[in-house]
């Protein structure tokens, strides 16, 4: 991992990872945790959470354009939120996009909680919920701001 | 004692399902809806309950035992049933008996089959 120093967005750096570095580092973790598939198939992801992290993903309304979010503490990832519709919607191409928006997640917990035990985390998020949220961030916001590498 | 919703995440965790695994063998359930159940925002309804104890591998009883709610629809039944709850109930409220009040006295009375 290099890091690069940055003067925009709610952190002073910004991790840059190769794809093989995100690639050793996720077989790592499933293995670790025991969910690495023996063969090609489908990763058992929402059990990788609730193992690796101790979370349980909640599912909740979120605006129509936000499948997801992560929120952290300084110790690391403290709740991760699903969209609601997605959950409900229970069609293929929805249990899809439940499937990425949770490794994406996941993917935020694995590369960039450190950010959050360096620096204050940003305090909004979207809409009038951001107010309630003690830190965190949605998905394009850390795209944005951190790097799409995931 | 855990919650009810808790008890059923530990239960799942133990059997390794995942929300939406479990979600599934209790015939196509919302993972959501079952995220709910285990943050203690709803409560199954009987036939669920019976389902999840079906896929959990638990008594019924074993997961009423966890169900902390106030039994509200038995006391309205009471109530309708003899006015006399009704005054009863709003004697208690009235005087701001305690839990603690109410279970001595109810501690130190045989049950009605019993007497």
């Amino acid at each position: 991992m290099r890091t690069f120093k940055v003067k925009q967005g709610p952190f002073q750096e910004r991790p840059y990872y190769t794809g093989n570095e995100i690639e050793r580092i996720c077989l790592d973790e499933l293995t670790a945790a025991g969910l690495l598939p023996a063969s090609p198939s489908a990763v058992r992801i929402e059990r990788f959470i609730e193992k690796r992290f101790a979370l349980t993903p909640v599912y909740e309304d979120l605006p129509a354009e936000v499948l997801g979010y992560t929120l952290f503490g300084p110790k690391g990832p403290t709740k991760i939120v699903i969209s609601r519709v997605l959950a409900d919607e229970g069609s293929k191409p929805a249990e899809r996009r439940i499937n990425t928006t949770l490794a994406h997640e996941a993917g935020h917990c694995l590369l960039h909680g450190h950010l959050f035990a360096m620096a204050a985390p940003p305090t909004h998020l979207f809409g009038s919920d951001a107010a309630r949220e003690p830190a965190g961030f949605r998905d394009n916001f850390l795209h944005g701001r951190i790097g799409g590498n995931l | 004692m855990k919650p009810l919703g808790e008890y059923i995440r530990e239960l799942r965790q133990q059997k390794d399902l995942s929300l939406r695994d479990f979600a599934k063998r209790l015939g196509g359930k919302s993972a959501a809806f079952i995220s709910d159940i285990e943050l203690g925002r709803r409560f199954p309804s009987d036939p669920v309950l019976e389902d999840i104890a079906r896929v959990l591998d638990v008594s019924l009883e074993n997961l009423r035992q966890h169900d902390f709610r106030a039994p509200v629809e038995d006391l309205k039944k009471l109530a309708e049933q003899e006015p006399a709850f009704g005054a009863a109930f709003r004697t208690i409220v009235d005087k701001q008996i305690t839990p603690e009040d109410l279970l001595k006295l109810a501690e130190g009375k045989p049950k009605r089959d019993e007497k």
